[in-house]
């Protein structure tokens, strides 16, 4: 067994023995443990705390206790308000995303949305436009607009059939 | 009143506090000096030790009592501090002898260690040890752990923990001879 052991456990024993018949007056170890801290009060330290040397100020344990107990109530209620943070961030964030996603949804749709005109020809344009009566300015021009793509021939045999005889003369 | 009453009590909501205060009252010496024996320094083992006691109230009503409540304090106590250890050698050194070193000379220096010779030179003894023989060694010399118990504290099997008691204690005998 090595050294180091055989010494603690002769240590053990011997604390063990020394209790074994003797006996001490009442209180005296408190009133021991008084008399030491008053004497070392200098340096704040505390006899009853001494591990293999190390010590600990005195009333630490009592005032750790103390800081520990307060930490913990506040973490519970960091931990409270956290979860409602949490909870509206959350409710938050969803929100937005349907409000940009909603968005995204109608700007694509309102894009995409038919041209309602498309399916009217010219011809039912002109006879409505004509029937109500607007101008003839705007028909004629919607005319031309309609008849631009028709070829060169197209526009010649027009000028021919409408087209004052004289007024052609002179142009061409 | 025994661990699981105590457990009990601290998953109802009424009695959360007072089950706390009980914990509190068993363990905190005897963490606050196993953390001690580690980070070696007063003000760190108090941070060290109040930060064990914050994660044991987060964490307590997920304990699954497959282990004893007494060593599943301890092997949060133990990586807390060889956590924050490990965070003080990388700020104040870049290799593992220069930090026990400081450790060391922290004991003759420091206001929380008035030791005589003796047992200042223990701890220095000590201070040689690699971390895991550091931690057995305490264990087993200063704080009588069973080494059942050890084995659920540090995840180390009993054959293995019995070996590295052993070889602290012959380290410790040299340095002592040497010295």
């Amino acid at each position: 067994m090595p050294a180091l052991e055989e010494n603690r456990q002769e240590n053990l024993l011997r604390k063990t023995n020394d209790q074994v018949g003797f006996t001490t007056p009442d209180n005296y170890f408190d009133a021991m443990k008084s008399s030491i801290i008053a004497k070392t009060s200098g340096d704040k330290l505390t006899i009853y705390d001494h591990q293999g040397g190390f010590v600990v100020p005195e009333l630490f344990f009592e005032t750790q206790k103390n800081k520990i107990l307060s930490k913990s109530t506040t973490s519970r209620a960091q931990k409270i308000s956290l979860s409602y943070n949490q909870i509206i961030l959350r409710v938050s964030s969803i929100a937005a995303m349907i409000t940009i996603v909603g968005f995204l949804f109608l700007f694509e749709n309102s894009s995409k949305s038919p041209d309602f005109t498309a399916n009217i020809s010219n011809e039912e344009i002109l006879n409505h436009l004509a029937k109500n009566d607007v101008s003839e300015d705007l028909i004629c021009e919607l005319l031309n607009r309609n008849k631009t793509n028709k070829n060169e021939n197209d526009i010649e045999k027009y000028l021919y059939e409408n087209a004052d005889e004289d007024l052609l003369m002179d142009n061409l | 009143m025994n661990e699981q009453e105590v457990i009990l009590l601290f998953r109802n909501e009424s009695t959360k506090h007072n089950a706390f205060v009980q914990i509190l009252d068993a363990f905190q010496k005897r963490v606050y000096w196993h953390v001690r024996r580690i980070v070696i320094s007063h003000d760190d083992a108090d941070d060290v030790t109040q930060n064990t006691f914050i994660k044991i109230w987060e964490n307590l009503e997920n304990f699954r009592e497959d282990s004893k409540l007494y060593t599943w304090i301890f092997r949060i106590a133990t990586n807390e501090a060889l956590g924050y250890l490990n965070k003080k050698k990388s700020a104040t050194t870049s290799s593992f002898g220069d930090y026990e070193h400081i450790l060391s000379e922290s004991l003759i220096a420091g206001s929380y260690f008035n030791g005589n010779a003796i047992e200042l030179k223990l701890q220095q003894a000590i201070l040689i040890l690699p971390t895991k023989q550091r931690l057995v060694f305490n264990m087993k010399y200063y704080e009588n752990m069973k080494y059942e118990d050890m084995e659920q504290v540090l995840g180390t099997s009993v054959g293995a923990l019995k070996a590295s008691y052993h070889h602290a204690v012959k380290k410790i005998e040299e340095f002592l001879k040497h010295d």
